[in-house]
């Protein structure tokens, strides 16, 4: 095609995209064409000096920055969906490390105390343990008269001929 | 072709301007978008926070002129860093964060406009053109005569046609001739073919190139006026 017919179509395809969805082959001839071409820059942006100038004109060319209470006002809703933090909740996050420390010197203290004294709770020491190792042969006659058991240890009481 | 309109409006956009125009500052803040993005990523809090520091007057800005109001634009925003925040996860770091962030508010300025079909009585282009030269000059009302009646009503022209654009022509004008946004990054934008957004951006320009009065001249005596006058 000569550069006349590709500006022709691309006037034609431009002018009919406002009628109709163009195909992806239309498309891309239009997005290449815009790019390569010269004169259909120039078709292509023949109100763009009068528009630019117009706009100069439009107050929304300047956008003045919210106030610091909208952008506070946005924040809180930006804090409240998670996406800010919150100072006053970090503040609040800060205590429980207090209770927290506390709880663990109270938990190694326990830990260790149970370590050093084991689970008994019997404060008052414990009475003095005497052993006596009794070499009794079989049928020697001894009765055991009593066998018992309590939180001291064993108690038996024997009789014996020897 | 003008592909990337260096136009200086407002502080937010000129700094857009300068963002979009490329170079080593683009790269720089792009990175740095990138490594807020991961440390954000990574549990840091900090990371969401600081991006929305950079990017909130930015955001609001496009959101303004999508909707023509400050007070959705200002809700918009909100709801637009919400959708960022939930989504970083997905953000592609091979793209830019920017690019990314003005899709979330393309869309969500789309379905604003479709769910409140344009408020037009709170429009803010009514009630900010009346109080406008005052806001610039900071001078007291005064009966408007001559070119400052002109201006006024090239500026309703402008604001009329600019909402009447349906959402889609309206997304394209809006990120090309006030954001500086080029074809390319458009189409990045809205996902889009570029020969879609040129087609598009022809057309918005025409409707509101015919909305003006047949009789105005873009190089007249009002327009060096308004410039000389800064």
């Amino acid at each position: 095609m000569t550069e006349d017919q590709d500006l022709r179509r691309f006037q034609e395809l431009v002018e009919a995209s406002a009628h109709r969805e163009l195909t992806e082959a239309e498309t891309a001839f239009v997005g290449r064409m815009g790019f390569r071409s010269e004169e259909c820059r120039q078709w292509l942006e023949a109100d763009a000096e009068t528009v630019t100038t117009a706009l100069e004109q439009d107050p929304l060319r300047e956008v003045a920055s919210p106030s610091p209470l909208d952008w506070a006002r946005l924040e809180t809703g930006l804090q409240r969906a998670g996406a800010l933090n919150n100072p006053k909740v970090q503040v609040r996050k800060s205590w429980p490390l207090l209770p927290a420390a506390a709880a663990l010197v109270l938990c190694i203290g326990v830990v260790y105390a149970i370590l050093r004294d084991g689970l008994s709770d019997n404060t008052v020491s414990p009475s003095p343990m005497v052993a006596e190792i009794l070499d009794l042969p079989d049928g020697d006659g001894s009765l055991i008269f009593d066998e018992g058991k309590d939180e001291d240890g064993v108690l038996m009481i024997v009789l014996s001929n020897g | 072709m003008n592909e990337s309109p260096s136009r200086a409006s407002s502080p937010v956009s000129a700094s857009g301007a300068s963002q979009l125009a490329g170079g080593s500052v683009d790269v720089e803040q792009d990175d740095e978008d990138r490594r807020l993005v991961h440390r954000h990523l990574s549990g840091d809090d900090t990371g969401f926070e600081q991006l929305y520091r950079r990017y909130r007057e930015r955001i609001f800005a496009v959101l303004v002129r999508m909707l023509r109001n400050r007070e959705d634009a200002l809700e918009a925003t909100q709801d637009v860093f919400i959708k960022i925040h939930r989504g970083l996860d997905s953000f592609d770091p091979s793209g830019r964060f920017l690019t990314w962030a003005y899709r979330i508010a393309s869309n969500h300025a789309i379905d604003r406009i479709r769910r409140r079909k344009v408020r037009k009585e709170t429009a803010i282009t009514e009630e900010t053109i009346a109080g406008d030269s005052d806001l610039r000059t900071g001078r007291a009302s005064e009966p408007a005569a001559g070119a400052e009646l002109e201006r006024i009503e090239i500026a309703e022209a402008v604001a009329r046609a600019v909402d009447e654009l349906g959402e889609a022509h309206r997304m394209v004008f809006t990120l090309h001739c006030y954001e500086g946004l080029s074809y390319g990054e458009i189409a990045a934008v809205l996902g889009i073919p570029v020969g879609t957004v040129m087609s598009r951006l022809y057309h918005a320009r025409r409707k509101v190139r015919e909305a003006l009065p047949t009789d105005w001249d873009p190089g007249g005596p009002s327009r060096s006026r308004g410039r000389s006058e800064g």
